[in-house]
Parts: C-alpha cells; structure tokens; sequence
C-alpha cells in the first residue's frame, strides 16, 4: 500500500504529510525541552543559593560546540539545496560535514562530563548538576538521533535517490528541520547553564 | 527538483550571512557575560540574544518565513503550551526548595513522607538543610 501524500502537497493542509509530520513532532519536543527549562527555573527561583555555570562548567568548552552546531546547521541545508541543485556528490559532502560536525559536538561533550566525573561532581553532588546533566543528557541523545537519521540518509538510505530523488529529497528536510531544532535548544541552553 | 539556480545562489548567500551572524552573536554572549551585569540584566541581555540566534535559525535555516499557514498554527500552539509551561515556576519562591539538599527538602515537605508531623505548608522552615 503507498502512503499517500509523502511528496505531493496535500489539498487540506497545503504541506506534504511528511512536513507537517515532522513540524507536529517539533512542537512535541518543544514541550519536551520546555518542561526540563520549567523544571530549571523552578529550582533556581526556588533556591537559596545557586552557582553561575561558568564557575562549574567549561565555557570556551561550550563555545567550541555552539560553533559547531551553527557550522553543522548550515552544512545539513546546504546538503538539502544540493539536491534541489541535482548535485548527489555535493550532498554526500555536506552531508558528511554534518555527520563529523555531530560527532565533533559529541566527543567535546565526554570530555566535559568526564571532567566533570573526575573532579568528583556528579547528577548527585547539587541541583545545579542535576539539572545541567538531565537536560544536556537529553540533548545528548538528540545529537545521536540525528547521527543515525543522518547516518542512514548518507549511508544505505541514500539508494533512494536513483528510484525516487523527490521523495529522498524530502526526507534530507525533514532530517534537516530536525537537526535544526537540535541546534536552536543548545542555542538556548549553552547561556542558561554555562554563562548565567 | 525545478529549483532555479540563481534563487539557490541567494540561499546560499543568506545561509553564509546567518551562520556569520550567528557565530557573531555567540561571541557577543560570552563577552557579555564576563561584564558585571546584575543577574537580571544579564538573564535578559543572554535570553534577548539567544531569542534573536533561535530566531534567525528558525526563520532562515527551516524556512519559517516562507511557510504554509498549517506549520504556523501547529507551532502557535506549541507556543501557548511552552507559554503555560514557563509560567508554572512563578509560583515559587525562594528558599522554597533547599539549593543541594532538594531530595531531602522533598521528603520533610511531603505529606506522604510519614516521618515529619507539623504543619506542611511549614515543614520546609524546619529543614535541615541548616542553612539559616
């Protein structure tokens, strides 16, 4: 059975099902990252003391992986417009600097937390830390997510270009919206947790 | 695939001035936060900053300002549900919940704890968190 309106804009809504799809589950992780940011304000309001990141945590660490991030969201759209451009090699590039820029991102943040760990601060030690390695934890996972998604897009589901480039196509914006999103919380949490 | 070149070209080009921009801004924010800004003004002076980078990702890099009317109604709610989400904590006040000792500040604030017996509304002034 075809799944109907993967490519073609559906007359309802004006968007591809898949678009609106992936906007639908954008708004979820909204709520998702909006309730762990909630959580953080309540125990920083709520408390007597509470450290400035940057006395605990690595700020030019920090910088490092927010440049990263910007690099590898300019890289996953220039790797969508390759294809709209019919340029499969540039794609597989871009794509591929996306890919290293995520691991890049990745590797700093072991560093961070092995640190961290080695100096005897844990999830435990205070609610500072707790909530720090929570919600950038789960940024972590995201980061993986979008490893695999965009793994597989470079990888094995690349095929999908010679039998059907609009539909591949698609999923590459779909991939990309996603990591964007990925980019835009770090953008938010990188001065909440490290510089206030 | 019907995308013509020259608009792609202007993409590329807003592409490379938003990440330009971007890594500006990120600059900005880490200088800023080594001047001696009372807390207040530097939370607003860092979430201005980072409010207009999230901007510009969205509107440039996902393409929000060009989109259908569904996508923005889909975040509109989004936004009024995030909106109610960041209004829970106003609620609170300080000293409410004990910084570092949360976990036992949680348990002699329960009614359910079963070993703290006065009033709960007050049983977080006798913590023994001991800080005052």
């Amino acid at each position: 059975m075809e799944i109907p309106h993967v490519v073609e804009v559906h007359p309802e809504t004006g968007v591809a099902n898949a678009k609106l799809g992936l906007w639908l589950f954008l708004a979820s992780e909204v709520m998702l990252f909006g309730a762990l940011f909630s959580s953080y304000i309540l125990l920083r309001v709520a408390a007597v003391e509470w450290p400035q990141g940057s006395t605990i945590l690595n700020v030019p660490m920090a910088t490092f992986n927010t440049l990263v991030l910007i690099a590898s969201s300019v890289t996953v759209v220039m790797s969508w417009l390759s294809l709209k451009l019919n340029d499969f090699a540039k794609y597989r590039v871009y794509m591929g600097i996306t890919i290293v820029c995520a691991f890049i991102f990745l590797i700093v943040k072991y560093f961070e937390y092995t640190a961290k760990f080695d100096h005897g601060l844990s999830p435990a030690t205070s609610t500072f830390l707790a909530i720090y390695f929570t919600i950038t934890g789960l940024h972590a996972i995201h980061i993986i997510g979008g490893i695999v998604v965009n793994g597989y897009l470079l990888g094995p589901g690349a095929r999908m270009w010679k039998t059907d480039p609009e539909q591949f196509t698609g999923r590459v914006e779909a991939a990309g919206l996603y990591w964007h999103f990925v980019d835009l919380v770090w953008i938010f949490l990188f001065p909440v947790l490290y510089l206030l | 695939m019907s995308a013509h070149a020259e608009d792609i070209q202007a993409h590329v080009k807003t592409y490379v001035v938003v990440f330009a921009v971007l890594a500006a801004l990120t600059v900005i924010t880490v200088a800023i936060s080594y001047l001696d800004l009372s807390t207040p003004m530097a939370i607003a002076v860092a979430l201005l900053v980072a409010s207009t980078k999230a901007g510009l990702v969205a509107l440039f890099f996902m393409h929000l300002i060009d989109e259908k009317k569904i996508i923005y109604a889909v975040l509109a709610l989004a936004v009024a549900f995030f909106a109610v989400c960041m209004s829970i904590p106003t609620g609170w006040h300080v000293g409410q919940v004990k910084s570092g000792s949360l976990w036992s500040s949680m348990e002699t604030g329960s009614a359910a704890g079963g070993h703290e017996t006065g009033g709960h509304g007050d049983s977080s002034q006798d913590d023994h968190g001991g800080g005052h």
